[in-house]
């Protein structure tokens, strides 16, 4: 029985991994991140249920740990791979965590007594964490990892270390119960040899600032549709409440423009495929958050194509009285109130048409995190190409090579779940070898 | 949609002619509207630049031919920038305007002249430059070398008098056009605003459009362009009704030569100006003329510029006690004026002249302005 490397702990990897372990196969779930979970552990709540996303996330992160054949590879990338379906070395890149992660226990001390403040990337920057930090509360290993970057002790500011004598800091070190901090952690090479790999590295948001009609990191109030899933969220950076970074208020007219950067020319050619539901999603959070919110949706086409989708969409223009409104816009900041004119033709009554908003979210593209060093052929648009898109849509070009959620194409969660059950499947039958795959050597 | 009969019939090669025109990417769009939302003139005007592009992709010819929202485009091409299909708004407006004046055109000719190529052009052009030349040289070498003898500039209006009568004949041609214009733009509207008000109204908005543009460089240029053409051609026009009319104003030489240079000077630098950005636009200096390429805009510069340049000539080389190079050039002035009156003026770009007044007249009478 040989082994299965899942490049990728979003939520296509992590199923694919309980799926591969049940079976008996050992896993190797390999993520840069310090934690698994992916983009959808930013969630709030899912579409089209208005499910908690990490009610639904946590059970699914946490099992991994009972598993004892799951081996979570954090903080690391995959170097290189070599050799053929049924027998591929790996090599793994482990970047330094500079904690003993079998001796920390996540209490969490380190990050209360740290006292460098850095802006929070898991709440994509509207708060602040120290460069002592757990990612996030659900974190999946719960354990604390050191910023190298801003730790005073690591990367010591230039005129502090010309004075100083010995070592800077050391507060966690200091305070650790469990002496678990290694200033001295070195990366690590981990040599593997597994008999399939599944790539599930997902997606990222594209730049906004791509678009300047409408004013992204210009303008305070216009927040991509991430941001506004941190500020919705319970553990977001305001702890659930919706509030304008100008003024601290609550906005009273929130506006989502839909398919920013995806199907343009000038963009991406591609349908983002997820942003008119999570748009829905986030404008029916909205009304919930505050009852007397107006929420406008503005959209070029809306595709609600999957099961239960259309009648949410329904749900939210008759229970929840969201509007929306044909057209693409630009975005105008008006400075005395930092609100927002959006300059739009409703293209239902050809007519130019001017209205006020509080804040603006932008539904962003996604772009694939394609950029591996497996080298996979690329389809368009930067997602990995497959094989067969019709009888086979979760092999790559390689053979024993797998490719699931979202950077083999835009989807949603349950897309991508489905894709990883499938791929775990099709991994266990080389890893178990019933199936014979036809040699092919990667180079 | 307000007005218009029950039926509306449907011209299945409207979208196949407005290609043809220069439209090339007409149908590209689907209807997302961003370019009136980024249009500069779309929040002064009622109109939508993207109905009108609907209404020619389904071939609704009535809609389109009373529609002045091609006129009252700018070609600023904001739209074209933005466009999320890579299309380009401005230049299908463009095409949808040609279309329109193909259409007011009484006499057909419009049509041809708009739908040929630039070798056509050229070579019309040529001809009609030649039949000029030889009518010219013909009629009045002999006089020419008598007035030269002279050495005064002044016994000029016999030479002007052929010229004058094809400026007449190309209004005459142009006058029932402009009426159909007008005819097809006020169908099925309403006169909502009295007629000091729309003057009033037309006023304000270039005011506050022409204020908004200087700020964008290639906005600044063309507008300043533009002014010079409009400074130059007025000049030339109304200097010569002064000749005709009363030519002792002549005898007042500094202010009236003042005149004459600054008003060739201009026409001179209107035309020659975006001729030689149009003829260098690569990708990175004046991309602005990379969007519209059509040959009538490469014909209404090459006319016009001839015509600036010998106007210059001929005081230049009058100042020079050159006089009959002068009155050599004057010839040739009037001899390109021939061939760009028949063909550009009467039916080429520069009717937009016409229509454009007539559009934004009947719009701001039937409340396409929004105004304030």
């Amino acid at each position: 029985m040989s082994s299965v490397l899942i490049v990728g702990g979003g939520v296509a990897g992590i199923q694919a991994a309980l799926d591969l372990a049940e079976q008996g196969i050992e896993v190797y779930l390999v993520d840069k991140a310090p934690s698994v979970g992916g983009k959808m552990a930013y969630l709030d709540k899912t579409f089209p249920t208005l499910d908690c996303a990490s009610c639904i996330l946590a059970p699914k992160m946490a099992a991994l740990l009972r598993y004892p054949n799951i081996k979570l590879i954090m903080n690391s990338e995959v170097l290189e791979v070599s050799g053929r379906a049924g027998n591929f070395r790996v090599k793994i890149l482990k970047k330094p965590t500079y904690v003993d992660w079998s001796k920390c226990n996540g209490c969490g001390v380190c990050t209360e007594k740290c006292p460098t403040k850095v802006p929070n990337e898991y709440n994509m920057g509207l708060s602040q964490r120290r460069a002592i930090y757990i990612m996030f509360p659900q974190a999946v290993p719960k354990r604390a990892i050191i910023d190298a970057e801003h730790c005073i002790r690591l990367n010591p500011p230039p005129k502090a270390k010309e004075k100083a004598k010995g070592p800077l800091c050391g507060v966690c070190e200091r305070n650790c119960p469990t002496k678990a901090i290694r200033y001295d952690q070195q990366p690590e090479i981990i040599d593997l040899n597994v008999a399939a790999i599944i790539i599930a590295t997902g997606m990222e948001l594209y730049d906004p600032k791509n678009l300047p009609e409408l004013g992204y990191g210009k303008h305070q109030n216009v927040y991509t549709n991430l941001e506004f899933e941190r500020l919705v969220s319970a553990t977001g950076p305001t702890n659930g409440e919706i509030v304008r970074k100008s003024d601290g208020k609550h906005p009273r007219k929130i506006a989502w423009i839909q398919c920013v950067g995806s199907r343009d020319v000038r963009f991406n050619h591609y349908c983002s495929a997820y942003c008119c539901m999570a748009a829905t999603k986030q404008a029916i959070l909205a009304k919930e958050h505050l009852p007397n919110v107006e929420c406008t949706v503005y959209y070029m086409d809306i595709r609600a194509f999957g099961k239960g989708f259309n009648e949410f969409l329904e749900r939210a223009k008759k229970e929840f009285g969201v509007r929306y409104i044909r057209g693409k816009v630009r975005i105008d900041e008006i400075p005395e109130s930092k609100n927002l004119k959006i300059v739009y033709e409703d293209t239902a009554e050809s007519y130019l048409k001017t209205e006020e908003y509080d804040m603006v979210v932008l539904s962003m593209a996604v772009t694939p995190n394609s950029k591996l060093s497996i080298p996979l052929e690329l389809a368009e648009g930067g997602f990995i190409k497959l094989k067969n898109p019709y009888l086979d849509p979760v092999s790559t070009t390689i053979e024993g090579i797998f490719v699931v959620g979202a950077v083999a194409g835009a989807k949603d969660i349950p897309d991508s779940v489905t894709e990883a059950s499938a791929a775990a499947a099709r991994a266990a039958l080389i890893a178990k070898r019933l199936a014979c795959p036809t040699p092919e050597v990667v180079k | 949609m307000a007005g218009g009969s029950e039926f509306i019939s449907i011209n299945p090669s409207l979208n196949r002619e407005v290609f043809k025109l220069g439209g090339k990417s007409l149908l590209e769009c689907y209807q997302c509207g961003s370019c009136t939302a980024v249009c500069p003139l779309a929040e002064e005007l009622n109109v939508s630049f993207r109905r009108a592009i609907r209404y020619t992709q389904l071939g609704v010819e009535e809609k389109i031919l009373g529609d002045i929202s091609p006129w009252s485009c700018n070609l600023h091409g904001d739209c074209t920038d933005s466009c999320p299909r890579g299309a380009s708004p401005s230049e299908i407006l463009a095409a949808i305007r040609r279309y329109q004046a193909n259409k007011y055109d009484w006499t057909g000719l419009a049509r041809w002249w708009n739908n040929s190529s630039l070798t056509a052009k050229i070579l019309t052009y040529l001809a009609f430059f030649a039949i000029s030349l030889l009518f010219y040289f013909g009629i009045y070498w002999q006089k020419i070398l008598q007035f030269a003898s002279t050495g005064k500039l002044v016994i000029l209006s016999e030479l002007l008098i052929p010229v004058v009568a094809v400026f007449v004949v190309a209004l005459v041609i142009l006058a029932p056009s402009g009426y159909r214009a007008y005819r097809f733009m006020i169908k099925d509207k309403k006169k909502e605003v009295g007629f000091f008000k729309s003057l009033k109204l037309i006023a304000n908005f270039f005011i506050k459009l022409e204020t908004e543009s200087m700020g964008v460089p290639h906005k600044r240029d063309r507008i300043l362009e533009h002014v010079l053409i409009l400074v130059g051609l007025g000049l030339f026009i109304l200097l010569a009704i002064i000749y005709l009319v009363f030519p002792k104003f002549f005898e007042f030489e500094i202010i009236s030569k003042a005149l004459i240079y600054i008003a060739s000077l201009s026409l001179l630098i209107g035309v020659g100006s975006p001729l030689t950005k149009r003829l260098m636009a690569s990708e990175k200096t004046h991309w602005y003329y990379k969007k519209f390429r059509h040959p009538t805009d490469w014909m209404s510069l090459i006319t016009l510029f001839p015509v600036a340049l010998m106007a210059l000539l001929v005081f230049v080389f009058y100042d020079l006690s050159m006089i009959l190079y002068a009155y050599i050039a004057f010839a040739l002035l009037l001899i390109f004026l021939i061939p760009f009156l028949l063909l550009e003026f009467a039916f080429g770009k520069h009717t937009h002249w016409l229509y454009k007044i007539i559009a934004y007249y009947v719009g701001a009478r039937t409340g396409y302005f929004r105004g304030d």
